[in-house]
């Protein structure tokens, strides 16, 4: 029983984890392409 | 029928779209997972009228059962990391820098690519990340020094991590025939069948990278290429053959490590026999000299040493091996899915942890080393074990398709309908367009697997019990079904090399990104090769042909491949005599113009 407990927990806990992660990327990829789009804005109105 | 091929088409959809996504839209193969798991979900809630509750369950059986390779590649990530940060790696890099050979080339080739290759790779190390910088160093391309590796270690990727892609088709397939039958040695051991002409093929094809035909055709190239992949091959086939005599397990457990070794000696036996200068220290820089002073080679070795020690402990010693195997294997059911093992203190992964605590004291842990380990550790492993639990989920969800949601009172297992079935309709179709050339496509269908999932564990996960149906519809004998689910693995470590992700990760180690796609290029032929030939394999095998049958379907695949080799250069001289005509129509046109124009 404490077995299966722990397995569905463990589940739980990787694909909380994966998904931090994933999102985290995500919005840093996201991030990184705004700031990339304003320079070159910023650059065409300079 | 015409449903059965609807059927068809949507089990292969998702596939499909895996594939347009790893190599158009450069996904990594965690997100492909995830959005090939919803897929799937969705068609089996649909098409297949799967109950909800089986799905959710089923997907998390999926996961759990990927725990031996999934905890398998999270510590063995942490080892490496620890290693990395302590500096042993960067000792254990510069030993191996060492071993040039004085520039003789088929004899790096294989010392470095295939037998360290596989040493490393069967006790949790990349040679993707470890062996392109040596390469380098030795003075390959950029190219070379990327694909070499990356192609090494192919034919023993069954017997990487400890075997652990071995140890869970054995325990899929057994499950399937009833629980008894076939052992982890009788797996080992076919498996091992298909390795000579495999890692000997390996080892041309790895010269060719290397030199093209020029290299190819040397008589020390055809010497080393042939006694290396010979000897890879061989070891296998003993090692299995042995565990198979004994009725040991844990040796097959080892193989990829004797293998390594063994091949190692014998390309320094070799070499010593031919007069090469082994030990090479003109490579080695000022900062190299540096990290050798540091750390001696042995305590840099010492995870690894004590892994290997714990693991044979826990194989070779009877009691011990049955205690922690049968007594403590902490049976776990979930629903109506078959009784999950989770043998803690049996697997690899638990043991790899225990090496790298104990090796610990040896190696430091001051100035907050472990502390920088854990966090890049957390940082590294998530997205690999994520991507090797979420195959086995649609794996599962794919296998229990078709279920009501009511469980036999009989087996304690969901009772499935067979017309709703994903794996059924995959299996029937197969039997009546293949028929007895089924055993054809099996490794095509594995390389799929493995290059989707980025593993060859993953497509054994995924395409066993499909290879199981279909050799029950053919009607074969219990031991040619084995013989498919094999060769449907076989296939899937042959993907290991056209995998995006493992070459990214060979080309970030020497800053080359932008050049996977020239590798895949140059390593893919190889690959296709190599399946092809264990496509032909199969067929003889699984048929059981007599031998005559053997040599006549070798030589009509070598035939075939000639014709196709003949074609493929007379398009290439075609396109390129018309794009020289081209440009020279366009250099008199040019010149008419400016004679003109004077």
């Amino acid at each position: 029983m404490i077995a299966e407990i722990l397995a569905y927990i463990s589940v739980g806990i990787i694909t909380l984890a994966w998904l931090i992660v994933v999102i985290h990327s995500m919005v840093k990829t996201l991030m990184a392409k705004r700031k990339a789009k304003q320079t070159t804005s910023g650059e065409e109105l300079e | 029928m015409a449903a059965m091929w609807l059927g068809i088409i949507l089990i292969l959809l998702p596939f499909v779209s895996a594939l347009l996504l790893l190599t158009i839209a450069k996904w990594k193969a965690d997100t492909t997972g995830f959005v090939m798991w919803i897929f799937v979900i969705i068609l089996a809630l649909t098409y297949f009228k799967t109950n909800a509750g089986v799905i959710f369950l089923a997907s998390i059986a999926g996961f759990i059962k990927s725990y031996p390779i999934a905890l398998m590649v999270c510590t063995s990530i942490f080892m490496i990391t620890y290693m990395q940060k302590t500096g042993a790696l960067d000792r254990i890099i510069i030993a191996f820098k060492t071993l040039g050979g004085e520039g003789k080339e088929p004899f790096q080739i294989m010392f470095i690519n295939i037998g360290l290759g596989c040493f490393l790779v069967s006790i949790g190390a990349t040679p993707v990340t470890m062996l392109p910088p040596i390469m380098v160093a030795l003075g390959y391309s950029s190219m070379a020094a990327v694909a070499l590796p990356a192609i090494g270690y192919d034919p023993l990727t069954t017997f990487a991590l400890l075997a652990i892609p071995a140890v869970i088709f054995q325990s899929v397939i057994s499950k399937l025939f009833g629980g008894l039958y076939p052992s982890l040695a009788e797996c080992g051991f076919i498996f091992s069948l298909f390795m000579p002409i495999v890692t000997t093929g390996i080892a041309f094809g790895m010269m060719f990278i290397a030199g093209g035909k020029k290299l190819l055709f040397q008589k020390n190239t055809l010497i080393f290429a042939s006694v290396g992949g010979v000897t890879a091959g061989g070891t296998s086939i003993l090692v299995n053959g042995l565990a198979k005599l004994l009725a040991n397990d844990g040796l097959v457990q080892l193989t990829g490590l004797i293998v390594g070794l063994f091949t190692c000696i014998m390309m320094l036996l070799l070499a010593k026999i031919m007069g090469y200068k082994i030990f090479d220290r003109s490579n080695l820089t000022e900062a190299d000299l540096e990290i050798e002073k540091k750390m001696p080679l042995w305590k840099a070795l010492m995870p690894w040493i004590i892994l290997v020690v714990l693991c044979g402990v826990t194989n070779f010693v009877p009691q011990i091996h049955s205690y922690l195997f049968n007594t403590l294997a902490m049976n776990i059911k979930i629903s109506g899915a078959n009784p999950i093992p989770l043998r803690v203190f049996w697997n690899a992964w638990f043991w790899v942890i225990i090496a790298t605590v104990i090796s610990m004291p040896f190696l430091g842990v001051k100035k907050g080393i472990l502390k920088d380990s854990l966090r890049t550790w957390a940082k590294r492993a998530i997205r690999p074990v994520f991507s090797a639990a979420i195959f086995f989920s649609i794996a599962f969800v794919m296998n229990w398709s078709g279920a009501t949601g009511a469980i036999d009172s009989a087996t304690g297992l969901w009772i499935r309908l067979p017309e709703n079935n994903m794996i059924t309709l995959l299996a029937d179709i197969s039997a009546i367009v293949f028929g007895n050339f089924y055993p054809l496509i099996v490794p095509f269908i594995g390389l799929l697997g493995g290059f989707v999932s980025g593993s060859e564990t993953s497509a054994i996960a995924m395409f066993t019990q499909y290879q199981f149906t279909t050799g029950k519809n053919l009607g074969l004998l219990d031991k040619s079904i084995v013989v498919l689910g094999a060769a449907n693995g076989v296939g899937g470590g042959l993907a290991s090399v056209l995998s995006p992700a493992k070459i990214q990760n060979a080309t970030a180690v020497i800053d080359k990104q932008g050049i996977e796609g020239d590798v895949i290029k140059k390593t893919s032929p190889i690959a296709l090769l190599m399946t092809t030939s264990v496509a032909v394999l199969t067929l003889c095998w699984v048929n059981r042909y007599a031998w005559y049958y053997w040599i006549a379907a070798f030589a009509a695949e070598i035939c075939l491949l000639l014709i196709l080799y003949l074609l493929v250069m007379g398009v290439q001289k075609l396109l390129k005599k018309r794009t020289a005509l081209k440009q020279t129509a366009q250099a008199t046109a040019e010149e008419k113009k400016e004679e003109e124009s004077k």
